[in-house]
């Protein structure tokens, strides 16, 4: 099947948006801010379909749009009154009912709701996937050089800031990375693979594994191993590919939480025995 | 007290919260060597006075002063950090060397050395492979102290160390603490809400209380008459097996 252009095609961009989303997805998930993902996803559909209305350049507007509404939950307090996350649920809401308002309108409707919605990996162009290349690469070397930065203002901005290192400003770093390759990815994606990419393979490699740089390998060999057999299957079965990875992803969760039990199980064995 | 050469010194400072001040008047100093215990109940403005002494809160009024920019190594409350992240006693301990890291360079071996020589000194170098979140209350404290060392601090911020721990580990903790201040000259910043826990440790003391401060050498500030006065209630100091003790009320039964 891969001697099909549209289909190594979809290859490339498949296991580049993983890679990505699900390196970035373990500090969404330690920071316990999941649902970030999700509305930077809908912020950049809302872009897309925003850019579908008036004909503006899709990826550009998308980015833009992704990377504004997470400098906005990086830095923007809410009151003390409500807790931080019913902003990123205001932000959730208001970005999905303005995507649905604004695709109602145009004369494809149905196919610009699934398209955007649900992404078609299959559909995309050497130039989509030089984007999502390209902005992978600038990504993962941001993350790759300042790893040490981005661990330590996760683990405790308090004691960041008070070292003198500049937490706000590596926290806007982190959520710009996360927008922007969100926005690379949810065209291609749909919003749907995109969150389930940031969410669910950080998730899995949290059960499995037991240090942080083999939390961060696992997930990005889980989200590559489902992007890929995801679209094999699917092509093979006549499947959409978004909602099939979608499965797959959502599969390894009860298969990591079984595997952690069970070595679990057999460690606790195994020290009754020896003593 | 030595006065010649403070790390800190605070001037009269007024601190707050927009224009609203939390805390007015406030002087005190700490000079290299001394271990400042800052004692006061929860809402008495210890954490506002600790936001400034870090540099992350600007006096409303007056003067916070610091001799040759002398590096803090904080201990923030354990409970406010977040445990999910499965890194290990080792990589925790390195983090203390970030501000002597730039954002560019690589972590040397003076750098593991240094984070080594930190958990040695707090006595957690067989816990250093196990994961931070598999360690128990004192353990993680450890750990967060010998973060804060691995950074060479010229003074050690410590905020509510022994919060939530059993009898035996906050005696540890403070033994720790005394120790390092002691026996390796280190200067020492406590911020607790029991003053018991610095009653033996601390060499000077600021007591705040509905807005009423006292501060001055540990000698100075454990007066019976004095406590008695800022608490409002009788309090009694005595001393067992040559340590301060600390009794509240009159010893006789309550009336209902």
């Amino acid at each position: 099947m891969f001697e099909l252009e549209f289909m190594r095609l979809a290859a490339v961009a498949g296991a580049a948006a993983a890679l990505t989303l699900s390196l970035l997805g373990v500090y969404v998930v330690l920071k316990r801010v999941v649902f970030v993902g999700l509305a930077l996803a809908n912020l950049a559909t809302l872009g897309a379909a925003t850019a579908l209305a008036l004909h503006w350049p899709v990826e550009l507007t998308a980015m833009a749009a992704a990377l504004a509404g997470a400098a906005a939950l990086a830095l923007l307090a809410t009151p003390r009154r409500v807790p931080p996350e019913s902003l990123v649920g205001w932000v959730y809401a208001a970005s999905a009912a303005l995507t649905v308002l604004l695709i109602a309108g145009s004369a494809g409707a149905d196919n610009d709701a699934m398209r955007l919605l649900y992404g078609n990996v299959l559909a995309v162009t050497r130039g989509e996937v030089a984007l999502l290349l390209g902005v992978a690469v600038v990504v993962l070397a941001l993350h790759v050089v300042f790893a040490k930065r981005f661990v330590l203002v996760v683990f405790d901005p308090d004691a960041a800031r008070a070292a003198g290192i500049a937490a706000t400003a590596w926290t806007l770093l982190l959520y710009l990375t996360i927008g922007g390759a969100t926005a690379a990815a949810v065209h291609e994606t749909g919003a749907l693979l995109a969150f389930a990419l940031i969410t669910l393979p950080a998730m899995s490699a949290l059960l499995v594994t037991r240090g942080i740089r083999a939390t961060f390998v696992t997930a990005a060999a889980i989200a590559v191993t489902c992007t890929t057999a995801g679209l094999i299957v699917s092509f093979m079965f006549d499947m959409p590919a978004g909602p099939f990875t979608v499965v797959l992803l959502a599969a390894t969760v009860p298969a990591a939480a079984l595997a952690d039990r069970l070595r679990r199980t057999f460690s606790a064995g195994r020290q009754m025995r020896d003593s | 007290m030595p006065h010649d050469h403070p790390l800190l010194r605070f001037d009269a400072v007024s601190l707050g919260y927009g224009e609203v001040p939390v805390l007015r008047g406030l002087s005190f100093h700490i000079c290299p060597g001394e271990f400042l215990g800052v004692v006061g109940p929860n809402g008495s403005g210890k954490t506002t006075i600790l936001r400034a002494i870090l540099g992350l809160l600007s006096p409303l009024e007056g003067t916070i002063s610091r001799t040759g920019s002398p590096v803090i190594g904080y201990v923030p409350q354990r409970e406010t950090i977040d445990t999910i992240m499965p890194v290990t006693a080792r990589e925790v301990a390195l983090m203390g060397r970030a501000p002597r890291v730039g954002a560019l360079q690589r972590v040397r071996r003076a750098d593991r050395d240094h984070a080594e020589r930190a958990l040695g000194l707090v006595g957690v170098t067989d816990l250093a492979p196990r994961l931070f979140r598999d360690l128990s209350g004192g353990q993680q404290q450890r750990v967060l102290i010998a973060r804060a060392l691995a950074g060479e601090p010229d003074l050690l911020v410590l905020d509510e160390p022994t919060n939530g721990m059993d009898l035996a580990s906050e005696h540890s903790i403070v033994e720790l603490l005394r120790a390092l201040n002691r026996q390796h000259g280190l200067t020492v910043l406590l911020v607790t809400h029991l003053l018991p826990i610095v009653l033996n440790a601390a060499t000077s003391i600021l007591l705040i209380d509905r807005g009423r401060v006292l501060y001055g050498d540990a000698d100075d500030v454990l007066d019976e008459r004095k406590l008695t006065g800022l608490y409002e209630v009788p309090v009694t100091l005595g001393t067992v097996g040559g340590r301060r003790t600390l009794t509240v009320g009159t010893g006789e039964p309550p009336r209902v």
